[in-house]
């Protein structure tokens, strides 16, 4: 199984990997929110909500190098822009795996 | 039954949140709190530990809060530095920033705000010199926030700077950018913002220092005259 935080991409893009842990709490805080806008935007199949969404988790996805996800919401993506609905069962699965690399990573650092 | 409770400080050092975070998640009703007859909050200890494991290790939240300003704070705790805005409403590309910034240019003032209308508050009473701005954000988006920006002279020196990750026909779609935006794609090429940034800076710095020449010279005539 790959990892889900892909360490050295967040090493090469930002510079130092000191500063994962403070991004992946901001991204752990903003986790909630998003699980229950992305139910709601499901349940009221609203395919518009889904898709903005799905941007704004692709962007926090960056900020952690969370590249596998960011590969899942491409796709998901560009099949909305084909017309087909969304399938987020694959999502959600990758966004609970990056939750808790993130979580063990956050919790080893050190702390200031 | 005073132990049962505890005040914002001491709920604030357990979790390792600052005092204004806290006093936000019991305004919004996340943490239950009572008030004093004085007026003053107090929080139940069970709340507190509930929230406390709800998030995870304590680290969790000790870690950091990234330097987010309230809105129309002043950017006066490094008097004649460059000031850098960044408008971002994903906390996590936020921190980022911040830890890089502050890692990278600790003489620069930053200030992050997390919408437009945020921004806006922070521009008037701040002047930064660089604004670097996401697009997509709600209630106020980056394009409405670059064009009030544009059309104002006196926000004309300010470097401008588009971080999104949005297609270039929905941009162009949603009325584009002006030709004077710096434009880059998430995910963000940070070498180069950074490089971007380090000229700014120079570039203050250089045309601060004939102002401070000019004072020494005057200071010079001044003790010739006397």
């Amino acid at each position: 199984m790959n990892a889900e935080i892909d360490l050295l991409k967040f090493q090469q893009s930002s510079g130092d990997l000191k500063w994962l842990p403070v991004v992946a709490a901001a991204f752990l805080r903003q986790l909630p929110q998003w699980r229950m806008d992305f139910d709601a935007a499901l349940a009221a199949q609203n395919p518009g909500h889904q898709i903005d969404l799905l941007h704004k988790i692709k962007g926090s996805c960056y900020a952690v190098a969370a590249s596998p996800t960011i590969e899942v919401i491409v796709q998901a993506e560009a099949a909305h822009a084909l017309g087909k609905p969304l399938a987020p069962s694959r999502l959600l699965r990758h966004l609970e795996g990056v939750e808790a690399e993130l979580r063990a990573i956050v919790a080893n650092a050190p702390v200031e | 039954m005073n132990e049962d409770f505890v005040g914002i400080g001491e709920a604030s050092r357990i979790l390792g949140v600052s005092r204004t975070s806290l006093q936000k998640l019991v305004d919004s009703g996340r943490i239950p709190a009572v008030k004093t007859a004085g007026g003053h909050r107090r929080l139940t200890r069970e709340a507190v530990d509930a929230v406390n494991q709800k998030t995870g290790p304590k680290a969790l939240l000790r870690l950091f809060e990234p330097p987010v300003l309230e809105a129309g704070a002043r950017a006066d705790d490094k008097p004649g530095k460059l000031t850098l805005l960044v408008v971002e409403d994903d906390a996590a590309t936020g921190a980022l920033m911040a830890s890089m910034f502050a890692d990278w240019f600790p003489s620069v003032n930053f200030l992050l705000a997390t919408d437009g209308l945020d921004a806006v508050l922070m521009l008037e009473r701040n002047r930064p010199r660089i604004l670097i701005t996401d697009l997509n954000m709600l209630p106020f988006d980056g394009f409405r926030l670059l064009q009030l920006v544009s059309g104002r002279p006196e926000y004309q020196s300010v470097a401008l700077v588009v971080v999104s990750g949005m297609s270039e026909q929905e941009i162009d779609r949603r009325g584009g950018l002006s030709p004077e935006v710096l434009f880059l794609r998430k995910p963000l090429d940070f070498q180069r913002l950074r490089g971007f940034v380090d000229a700014h800076v120079q570039i203050f710095a250089a045309s601060a220092q004939p102002a401070a020449g000019q004072t020494l010279h005057a200071g010079a005539a001044h003790e010739r005259r006397n």
